[in-house]
């Protein structure tokens, strides 16, 4: 991968609309998902107590599924997702079409979080930056225990966070940019 | 990696095709978009990486290559430009289905021979579309 490490890191906020619109792309287009905007505080709460969809049950706290793809080219830096495990099943449901009996592997689970997030790295950086070539690295998916989410640390000044829900379930966007050295 | 589709309503010679990416669900996705069109399809082969799709042209006919760009091992950059070294692909129809939409790849991809480029996320129906142009070009229609 080639860096130019002469150009300053952009800023989160110069991004923020075109990585939000290919996150909405992504998911409507590839996982026909319904999209609607969220924030911090709904996301730590739909995190915390999961929605009922069967009345009379209270779900438990679900699993999450972390899922990091880093780019480099005219600058450098990575996009991050957080999924509940009951959303990424959802999300592969409607990317293959399985049998409503078809067994799910863990491996299956963690290739559609990866393929989502490339998809939403991919074009996200094809449309801001049409002009310039870049490579991704391969997804790379950490799964957490049921629960909250551990609270990430602030975002610095070259990175900065996204929140929706897909299907009425949480979702969090991480984009982070390398410093550059201007 | 191998499986075959018996849809012929044409009578045309049967597509063979051989899907690229390193994930599995993504070619899982495209063998079931192809499975639906309206194209005759005999084998849909599948590669997790240029490398391994290089080992599967050597070894069956192969009419269309459907390729990711960013794979581990052999992308599909290195892919082209190495089935472009051998003549006994010169027929092949290629065509890339990648995130990666810059104008510099597209004039990469160009360069390579490269038929038709499909940006991902894309609508099933776009496949559809694209399965009857390699059709065409692989003069099955």
């Amino acid at each position: 991968m080639s860096l130019d490490r002469s150009r300053p890191a952009p800023a989160f906020a110069d991004h923020r609309e075109a990585i939000r619109a290919a996150l909405h792309e992504v998911a409507e287009r590839s996982f026909f998902a319904f999209w609607a905007p969220s924030d911090a505080g709904q996301f730590a709460e739909l995190a915390a107590h999961p929605p009922v969809f069967d009345p009379g049950e209270r779900p438990p706290a679900f699993p999450w599924l972390v899922t990091r793809v880093a780019f480099a080219g005219a600058f450098a830096g990575y996009v991050e997702l957080a999924v509940g495990e009951p959303l990424a099943h959802q999300l592969l449901d409607a990317f293959v079409g399985l049998e409503p009996d078809a067994p799910v592997t863990e491996p299956m689970i963690q290739d559609v979080c990866g393929e989502f997030c490339n998809q939403v790295c991919g074009a996200w950086l094809s449309r801001a930056c049409r002009d310039w070539r870049f490579d991704l690295v391969p997804p790379v998916v950490t799964r957490h225990a049921p629960g909250p989410l551990p609270p990430l640390d602030a975002p610095g000044p070259g990175e900065g966070e996204l929140f929706l829900t897909l299907n009425d379930l949480p979702i969090r966007l991480r984009l982070h940019f390398e410093p550059g050295l201007s | 990696m191998d499986g075959s589709h018996h849809s012929n309503p044409g009578g045309a010679r049967p597509l063979n095709i051989l899907i690229v990416d390193d994930s599995a669900m993504m070619r899982m996705m495209l063998r079931r978009v192809a499975g639906l069109c309206d194209v005759p399809i005999e084998h849909v082969h599948e590669a997790a990486n240029g490398a391994e799709a290089l080992a599967v042209l050597a070894a069956h006919p192969i009419d269309a290559l459907f390729t990711d760009i960013n794979m581990p091992v052999m992308g599909g950059i290195e892919l082209l430009r190495e089935v472009g070294k051998n003549e006994r692909y010169r027929k092949l129809t290629r065509v890339i289905i990648s995130t990666d939409g810059s104008d510099a790849r597209r004039e990469e991809a160009r360069v390579l021979n490269v038929r038709l480029y499909v940006e991902k996320p894309f609508r099933p129906e776009v496949m559809r579309d694209v399965l009857g142009q390699v059709a065409a070009c692989a003069g099955l229609r």
